[in-house]
């Protein structure tokens, strides 16, 4: 399966994801040593579609996030409650592997990473890792088309074996994303992938999402509300640990049913 | 009124370049006593080619040993972090660097050359190295890899590697230049030491002819100037060149 | 399998790890069992292995060191953290660091070719010098080292509020930094206490410390100028009556060590602000 027909319009959600939900979080707690982080979660992430989780600092967005694929592991005293699920899949029961998890469930970071090698090789570092049999050339292949997915492959398609610590950071961010792709993921989660890059950047960034959507479901913490309000189709209200609202983009934004929800919106407080 | 400085500054300045200069008086005066006897220095490495080929092989077995388990060290106190074998390899490794190389050469004297019968040689003065070296490489290791942000290890995870793959793929190239500067850091420290070789490899005072090696050679040549120029020429040589190597290599990560 | 695999790398990883503190156990081993007890005569009552004088002389001529090298030690440190000027302060650092890192046999021969004719023989004073120019790169360099660490926003801070660079440096920067300094030094102490062959070539041989322009010994010249008396008789007296000075100065250089830990376990001033999301 291919993500990356380019169809994907609005609501072209393949058959058969609706049915059950790309993640689903019933009362979950996450503790560490400072304390109780997330305070009972409850949601429902349909797949095939980008979801906002939005809120003021220290909601808690980042850490819902990062357990959804597990990188907190090494976080010390960690401890959770509740459930957690992706598909089927219990994200915390003991026999899972997260390794295998993180395959599924790409991640890209705040702030941009390369790694200290050349565009090529950090696009193919994934597949490598995972010994994709790809060959030479279909890996050649593979490489191109995240890099197109991503929006950078015309930027850099004569300079693939230049060091990636040449690019610039919104170039930086995309070959992130890239490369996140690159290991076919069913799920891509973003933490505030835009705070760091300048607008057309940020635009670009938001057309490679744009371009995803449908193919993969994509979460997307953001501080920025007007992004939430341009590509995402679900929203998740996010206060002190806690989901307050979640629903269609419109609907949160425009008929909020909580208080708290429109307080945030209109700038109130955050 | 803005002033520029105030003259209690300037002279705090002057004081402390003073100290400064202090400081890096002797290293003219190593400099001096190199090049004072030219020509013999010009002559004399002909003479030093033993002890050269000494200092070489017995480093390179120091190094043979203490690179690899140095190596294996650094990257678990680093990685792993918790746990008694990192907590023990740190202690360790901060114990050992302090120890005086005379201490670990006598032990390497009363157990290898004498209690496992080796006698003196390459093999005893190897080892004792590769005590010395030990905790440079793993301290270097230690520091390089801790280095290494933890933004660029989240980011492999997130992409479903593994953490053995990620400590080899992503966390030792980013690593690499600075522990090689440890390394080549830890050569230069067993290319100087004197005091462990004297009691494996033998000296004036130990009755072997088994070993010569460079700072034997400085040590001996301690009453004729002249041929101890070469040695010290060389010695200096080595040491200057392998931390400006290492300098250069630490400092481009 | 590939699992397997790992587990197998992990262990061999474990095991090279593990022989960092199997070498500092071996040798603290060898040590105790060298200088066991055995009814022979206590440390240094054994001639000639005077070694409670030679520890005084470790003593002295440390503290003769540590008192001459730490202020232009650490003087220089501020003079070189303060990065002003560019390549010029790039080549005094690296003489700095690259005098830290010259063994101490060179500096031994620069004692006795420079300065021993000077003073007219090798003794306490001329001793406590050369260490003292052995301690001070090393004190400096680890200052260095400390005063780097402080975070370049705290400099800044220090211009905002309108302090001159001295003010700065006295008045936010040492405070900061001034454990991990305090590392450094007790780190360089370390390396005059155990240094062997630059003491054995200036300080006379003498056998304690008796007076400023008395000859002197350490404990670790004297195991190296005594050695050839373990050699000759692995089992005797003398081998059994430098294992034990030998094993004094393993505990004291540790001893140095685990001070210089504690001193910096509770700063880290890099570590305020580092990492987080």
């Amino acid at each position: 399966m291919s993500p990356f027909g380019g169809a994907g319009g609005l609501g072209a959600v393949p058959a058969g994801q609706s049915a059950v939900p790309c993640f689903r979080a019933e009362d979950f707690h996450l503790f560490c040593t400072a304390g109780e982080l997330l305070r009972g979660v409850d949601l429902v992430v349909p797949g095939g579609r980008i979801t906002a989780l939005i809120g003021p600092s220290g909601a808690g967005k980042s850490m819902l996030l990062r357990s959804l694929n597990r990188m907190h592991d090494r976080v010390a005293g960690l401890r959770v409650t509740g459930g957690l699920w992706f598909r089927e899949q219990e994200i915390y029961a003991p026999d899972l592997d997260p390794v295998c998890l993180r395959r599924r469930v790409g991640m890209v970071f705040r702030q941009p990473v390369v790694f200290p090698a050349s565009i090529f090789d950090n696009v193919a570092y994934g597949p490598r890792v995972h010994r994709l049999e790809l060959g030479p050339a279909g890996l050649a292949t593979r490489v191109e088309r995240c890099l197109r997915a991503a929006g950078l492959w015309d930027e850099v398609r004569d300079v693939l074996r230049q060091p990636a610590g040449r690019l610039t950071g919104g170039q930086r961010q995309r070959l992130a994303i890239a490369r996140a792709l690159a290991v076919d993921p069913e799920v891509l989660l973003l933490d505030e992938p835009t705070a760091t890059v300048d607008p057309v950047a940020t635009a670009r960034i938001e057309d490679a999402l744009l371009r995803l959507r449908g193919a993969l479901t994509v979460v997307v913490v953001t501080h920025n509300l007007a992004q939430a309000a341009r590509i995402s189709q679900q929203t998740v209200f996010m206060l002190e640990g806690r989901v307050v609202e979640s629903g269609p983009t419109e609907v949160v934004f425009h008929q909020p049913r909580d208080t708290r929800t429109e307080d945030y919106l209109t700038g109130r407080f955050g | 009124m803005i002033r520029a400085a105030r003259p209690l500054d300037r002279l705090a300045g002057g004081a402390l370049w003073v100290a400064l200069a202090v400081v890096l008086l002797p290293l003219a005066g190593m400099v001096w006593l190199a090049v004072r006897h030219l020509p013999a220095v010009w002559l004399a490495p002909r003479g030093l080619w033993p002890a050269i080929r000494g200092s070489l092989s017995v480093v390179g077995v120091g190094l043979a040993l203490a690179v690899p388990a140095g190596l294996c060290g650094g990257v678990w106190v680093a990685e792993v972090r918790q746990g008694f074998l990192a907590r023990a390899v740190r202690l360790s490794a901060a114990l050992l660097g302090g120890a005086s190389g005379v201490v670990v050469g006598y032990a390497a004297l009363f157990a290898l050359v004498h209690g496992f019968g080796w006698g003196f040689g390459t093999a005893a003065g190897g080892l004792a190295l590769a005590a010395v070296m030990l905790p440079q490489v793993v301290g270097a290791t230690t520091e390089a890899v801790a280095a290494v942000p933890d933004a660029l290890r989240d980011a492999s995870l997130a992409l479903g590697a593994n953490r053995r793959t990620t400590v080899w793929r992503v966390v030792a190239p980013a690593a690499a230049p600075r522990i090689l500067a440890g390394v080549l850091g830890a050569a230069s420290l067993g290319i100087g030491e004197t005091a462990a070789l004297a009691c494996t490899l033998g000296w004036t005072g130990v009755p072997s002819a088994a070993g010569s090696y460079l700072t034997r050679a400085v040590w001996s040549s301690v009453r004729r100037p002249e041929s101890g120029a070469a040695a010290l020429a060389v010695l200096l040589l080595v040491v200057l060149a392998l931390r400006a190597a290492a300098d250069r290599m630490g400092g481009r990560s | 399998m590939s699992r397997r695999l790992a587990r197998a790398a992990t262990c061999a990883v474990a095991l090279g790890a593990a022989s960092t503190p199997l070498v500092w156990m071996a040798i603290a081993g060898v040590l105790v069992w060298a200088a066991r007890p055995s009814g022979l005569p206590r440390l240094g009552a054994v001639n000639p292995v005077a070694a409670l004088g030679a520890f005084a002389g470790t003593c002295a001529t440390a503290g003769i060191a540590l008192v001459l090298a730490v202020p232009v030690g650490i003087g220089s440190a501020l003079c070189l953290s303060d990065q002003h000027w560019g390549r010029a302060g790039a080549v005094l650092g690296f003489g700095v660091d690259a005098l830290a890192g010259i063994p101490g046999v060179v500096f031994g021969l620069w004692g006795y070719q420079l300065l021993v004719p000077r003073f007219g023989g090798g003794d306490l004073l001329v001793a406590g010098l050369v260490l003292a120019a052995m301690v001070a790169p090393a004190c400096a360099s680890g200052c260095v080292r400390a005063l780097s660490r402080v975070p370049v926003a705290v400099r800044e801070q220090g211009r905002v509020l309108g302090f001159s660079q001295w003010q700065t440096l006295g008045g936010l920067i040492v405070p900061l930094a001034w454990r991990d300094m305090a590392a450094g030094v007790v780190l360089a102490l370390g390396r005059a206490v155990g240094e062997t062959v630059a003491v054995l070539m200036v300080g006379g041989g003498g056998v304690g410390p008796a007076g400023w322009r008395q000859p002197v010994t350490t404990a670790a010249a004297l195991l190296l100028a005594d050695v050839r008396l373990a050699a000759a008789d692995p089992a005797g007296h003398a081998a059994r009556a430098l294992a034990r000075l030998a094993l004094l100065l393993f505990a004291t250089t540790c001893v140095v060590r685990l001070a210089a830990i504690a001193l910096q376990r509770t700063s880290a001033p890099d570590r305020a602000g580092a990492g987080g999301e």
